[in-house]
């Protein structure tokens, strides 16, 4: 499963909805109903770990975090930078 | 404290007129078990059930003025009532009662509607000109008591409680999947709205006039949470808001019977409790509730203020198998969607209280909301200034507001600070305060059939066109919301009014004197930094309550949620269990609460979250008003023959009934 799927699968998961229908990678996932305060604190610490990354106290304060699509675009980028500095992208894991 | 129903129907049979308003007063007898009447007039009809507590001899209704032209239905107290009489019989006006029903009336003859702004008091009360015909529907400022009204096939109905319409010829209920999204989303109906098609309630401190067969709906006092800031010092802002507070307390004493206090251990209830304690001449009963779990439990705090105050103290212990078999009744009675199954255990402490041959009990309810208690006030208050603060006073502010964010460790805080990133800006106008709870709403909404249904449309037009609110800061917007929707649709309502009035116990507030409220707002903002809950109360009552009753964080009252039923499986939960039930639901989207359903079925409890817990909360009970309101194929309550003590008849009907016209 890729980083795409991992992502929306814990969302689907967590947050009892499915993507394709009327929830799509761009949906707000907070103005649609899917996400509230407790699924964002969960959501953040799954994508800390799930994929080792570290959110700094900056990004956090972007909203990014609202749509699966920025979700997966700042994973992508956090690892991408992780992987160029480590000279490792199996660290994504 | 009573129940009152009628109707304005011209077209209706004559003869049908004393059973269809007998019936309406059966449905709603457990609001006034003590005794029932009714007044019958060309095309109008409306009754009283009674519950006697003010002038129990004379105080019988539907009551008139000595000429017979007004006459009154009267729900509730007015607790200032000997103060005006006073004043009306100085006027002139004539007296023959003690009971404040009759200084209702008088007072509305002398001044009019205007009259209304003088009640200190917990009403709604129908009054009909029988010369004119024009028919008034009134209720007090802060809707502590109901009063709903309906259109039927050319008639007006109105009553204490929407199940009373079912006694119309003809009258049944939708429900309406519009106003089903706005409650899941605010968590309660709107000011004026019910959940049922074409059924409204008359707005807190409105009045609705009936002249010649136009209606007229007007607000005779707005909500006004404004008030010059306190000038004196802390010391004296204290002792200001204990007096008026004292004063409140005693004017809610008065009664012919005796009046016991609900208490939860906590500091609303506790100051209510010492108040009454040092007024009332008697030895004060107190009634709490506790639950098995010890998790919901508080029954330590309750009987280490209890003893402190020296009140002959009672509880009934609740536990989830209890919780689980009186739901459908307590919905029955509340008559609205639930979130929380916490109305429960009041529907059984106002068992126990009844029991204990108490029919009257104060309350701290509208203590947060008054002296900012709740959590969500201070969280404004952050989310507010957020831009304007440094990183390291945000961080202080996050910790204040979530001491429990230290032992989840930085990242956890680091999160939250995220999540209020995002709810930094106001993204439904006017609803700052509230977004993060209404957006957890969404989740609910999703239960519904109809997607296309904005949930938030209601609450929207309800701030835009609310007069002065535009103007309010952030966290008297707050104030203004919990006033007009959790606490007036839910904490008042669906956790106090009628759960005690489902066995005849009425319950007072003082916290909800005009007077408090206004001294609240003058304090509430001067002394706080937001350190501290209530800490001007705290500071008021500082040595005459256990050390431990001050020093204790606010506990909100809490019971089992979906776990009751979960675990105990009731008969009534194949309403949502069966696929074939969940279709018959008009209004639910059938796969998602299959999910909602299956997720909760199959959880361990501590992961699902609040708003799934809610949400199927919602679901089945809202499930159980469709089979007991709109399906009709159970009622728990469902007793209307059985007799009413109908003391008071008055036939004032000149066109006589169809031959053979009887329903």
């Amino acid at each position: 499963m890729d980083r795409t799927d991992r992502i929306r699968q814990f969302i689907e998961d967590r947050f009892l909805v499915e993507f394709g229908g009327e929830v799509t990678g761009g949906t707000d996932l907070f103005k649609a109903g899917v996400m509230d305060s407790f699924g964002y604190i969960q959501l953040m610490s799954f994508l800390e770990e799930e994929f080792s990354i570290g959110v700094t106290d900056e990004e956090i304060l972007t909203d990014v975090f609202v749509s699966l699509d920025a979700i997966d675009a700042f994973v992508a980028r956090k690892l991408a930078g992780q992987g160029a500095g480590r000279g490792d992208a199996s660290c994504a894991g | 404290m009573c129940g009152i129903a009628g109707f304005l129907a011209p077209s209706l049979d004559p003869g049908a007129m004393p059973g269809v308003v007998t019936s309406m007063l059966s449905l709603i007898r457990h609001r006034g078990p003590d005794e029932a009447g009714y007044y019958l007039d060309d095309g109008f009809a409306m009754g009283t059930v009674r519950l006697a507590i003010v002038d129990l001899a004379s105080g019988s209704q539907p009551m008139s003025d000595p000429a017979e032209r007004y006459w009154i239905s009267f729900n509730g107290e007015l607790y200032n009532h000997l103060e005006l009489r006073e004043e009306l019989r100085a006027l002139g006006r004539p007296f023959r009662t003690h009971c404040d029903t009759e200084v209702v009336l008088q007072a509305w003859i002398q001044w009019g509607p205007e009259c209304l702004t003088r009640f200190n008091g917990a009403f709604a009360f129908a009054v009909r000109d029988a010369v004119t015909g024009d028919l008034f529907l009134a209720r007090d400022r802060y809707g502590k008591r109901p009063l709903f009204y309906t259109e039927h096939d050319g008639a007006l109905l109105f009553a204490s409680e929407m199940k009373a319409f079912r006694a119309f010829p003809g009258f049944r209920f939708t429900l309406d999947p519009r106003e089903l999204a706005s409650v899941f989303a605010v968590w309660t109906p709107l000011p004026d709205r019910t959940p049922f098609e074409g059924v409204r309630q008359l707005p807190m401190g409105g009045v609705l006039t009936v002249r010649g067969g136009r209606r007229t709906l007007r607000t005779y006092e707005e909500l006004d949470l404004t008030a010059p800031p306190f000038e004196g010092s802390e010391e004296d802002a204290a002792a200001f808001v204990r007096e008026t507070l004292r004063a409140s307390v005693e004017l809610r004493l008065r009664s012919d019977v005796e009046v016991g206090v609900y208490l939860s251990g906590g500091l609303d209830s506790s100051v209510v409790t010492k108040l009454a304690t040092d007024l009332s001449p008697h030895e004060v009963r107190t009634f709490s509730v506790a639950f098995e779990n010890a998790e919901f439990d508080e029954s330590d705090s309750q009987r280490v203020v209890a003893s402190h105050l020296g009140t002959r103290h009672s509880s009934v212990t609740v536990t989830a198998a209890d919780i689980a078999e009186h739901f459908p009744a307590a919905v029955h009675h509340a008559e609205v969607p639930a979130f929380r199954t916490a109305f429960v255990p009041m529907y059984l402490l106002s068992r126990h209280v009844r029991d204990s041959g108490v029919k009257t009990v104060l309350s701290g309810e509208g203590a947060d909301e008054a002296f900012l208690g709740y959590s969500l006030f201070r969280e404004t208050m952050l989310r507010a200034s957020w831009h304007e603060l440094s990183g390291e006073e945000r961080e202080t502010g996050l910790a204040r507001l979530h001491p429990e964010l230290a032992h989840f460790g930085p990242a956890h805080r680091k999160h939250m600070a995220g999540l209020f990133q995002q709810f930094s800006e106001e993204r439904l106008p006017g609803l700052f305060s509230h977004e993060l709870r209404y957006q957890n709403g969404r989740f609910a909404a999703r239960l519904l059939k109809d997607r296309g249904v904005d949930p938030f449309a209601g609450i929207l037009e309800t701030v835009r066109t609310a007069p002065g609110y535009a103007d309010l800061s952030a966290v008297r917007k707050a104030q203004w919301l919990e006033y007009k929707t959790l606490l007036a649709g839910y904490l008042l309502s669906t956790q106090g009014e009628r759960m005690g009035l489902a066995h005849g116990v009425e319950n007072r507030c003082p916290f909800l004197d005009p007077a408090v409220v206004r001294a609240a707002a003058s304090v509430n903002l001067r002394f706080d930094d937001g350190s501290e809950e209530k800490a001007i109360l705290k500071k008021a009552f500082r040595g005459e309550l256990p050390a431990s009753s001050l020093a204790r964080r606010k506990q909100p009252y809490r019971a089992p949620g979906s776990a009751v039923f979960k675990d105990r499986r009731p008969d009534y939960l194949e309403l949502v269990l069966s696929g074939t039930e969940l279709e018959k639901l008009g209004w639910a989207d059938p796969v998602f609460a299959r999910k909602l359903v299956a997720k909760i079925m199959t959880t361990p409890a501590e992961e699902i979250s609040t708003k799934e817990d809610q949400a199927f909360v919602y679901l089945l009970s809202t499930a159980l008003l469709d089979q007991q309101f709109v399906r009709d194929t159970a009622r728990p309550d469902a007793s209307p023959e059985a007799d009413l003590k109908v003391r008071t008849v008055v036939d004032n009907r000149r066109v006589l009934p169809r031959a053979g016209g009887m329903r």
